[in-house]
């Protein structure tokens, strides 16, 4: 520690801004350079596991526990959410199918994802949702530090 | 909309189910990236550490997958059955 550290025991902005947006409360608090490498690393698994798994991997109704860990990622998650019921389970992409389960038939989007790559794709965005927790709590009790200063400098 | 390319981000990648168990060495890589980002007190070894966790990682998890292997092929058929 330096002089540079100011005490701020309690920082509830830069950790739902570090939520919101992985590495951005870690910015707030004046650590660009960990700010970046936190985005580097929770936004590149968030969205590997997008581009491995597509859209429908990230389905806050249909696989609402894994969207428990992967809402961790904050915005990220959300948004394909989002997408994911505007363009697939629209229609917009793709075309609707029938789909026999137990009740009846559903309507399902051909780019519904199934098997290892829906497997692989939740797991990856999971993973990237619980290591923004992680980045979160850092950066909660993390002590402002002067912009001037970067860690990496 | 012609939908029998591939559309990355849309669509899941074909051909994952062959090679899915390689997803391990990007993910690590990512895991170890934020866990030092997060831990180290300075950045200055910032992405040597990575690297070493990254492999540290990749290594022990070919060794256990390894050995869960011997025990299911080996060990299990010696196994006395009831």
């Amino acid at each position: 520690m330096t002089d540079d550290f100011q005490d701020r025991p309690f920082n509830i902005s830069a950790a739902i801004l570090g939520w919101l947006l992985p590495g951005v409360g870690h910015m707030k608090v004046g650590e660009m350079g960990r700010g970046r490498l936190i985005l580097l690393g929770v936004g590149g698994l968030f969205l590997l596991g997008v581009l491995v798994g597509g859209l429908d991997c990230v389905d806050r109704r249909e696989d609402a526990m894994w969207f428990v860990a992967q809402s961790g990622a904050g915005a990220f998650a959300f948004a394909t959410d989002f997408l994911n019921t505007n363009l697939l389970k629209s229609g917009s992409f793709g075309e609707l199918m029938p789909l026999a389960v137990q009740n009846g038939t559903v309507m399902v989007s051909s780019f519904k994802s199934a098997g290892p790559a829906n497997e692989v794709g939740t797991l990856m965005c999971g993973l990237a949702g619980m290591m923004n927790v992680i980045a979160v709590l850092d950066v909660l009790h993390r002590p402002y530090r002067s912009f001037k200063k970067d860690a990496t400098e | 909309m012609c939908t029998l390319s591939y559309i990355p981000f849309l669509q899941p990648m074909p051909t994952v189910a062959h090679w899915w168990w390689l997803c391990l060495i990007p993910v690590c890589a990512a895991i170890s990236v934020t866990w030092k980002a997060v831990r180290l007190e300075t950045l200055e070894h910032f992405w040597r550490e990575s690297i070493t966790m990254t492999v540290h990682s990749v290594l022990a998890m070919a060794a256990l997958a390894a050995a869960l292997m011997v025990f299911l092929r080996l060990v299990i058929p010696l196994l006395p059955m009831s």
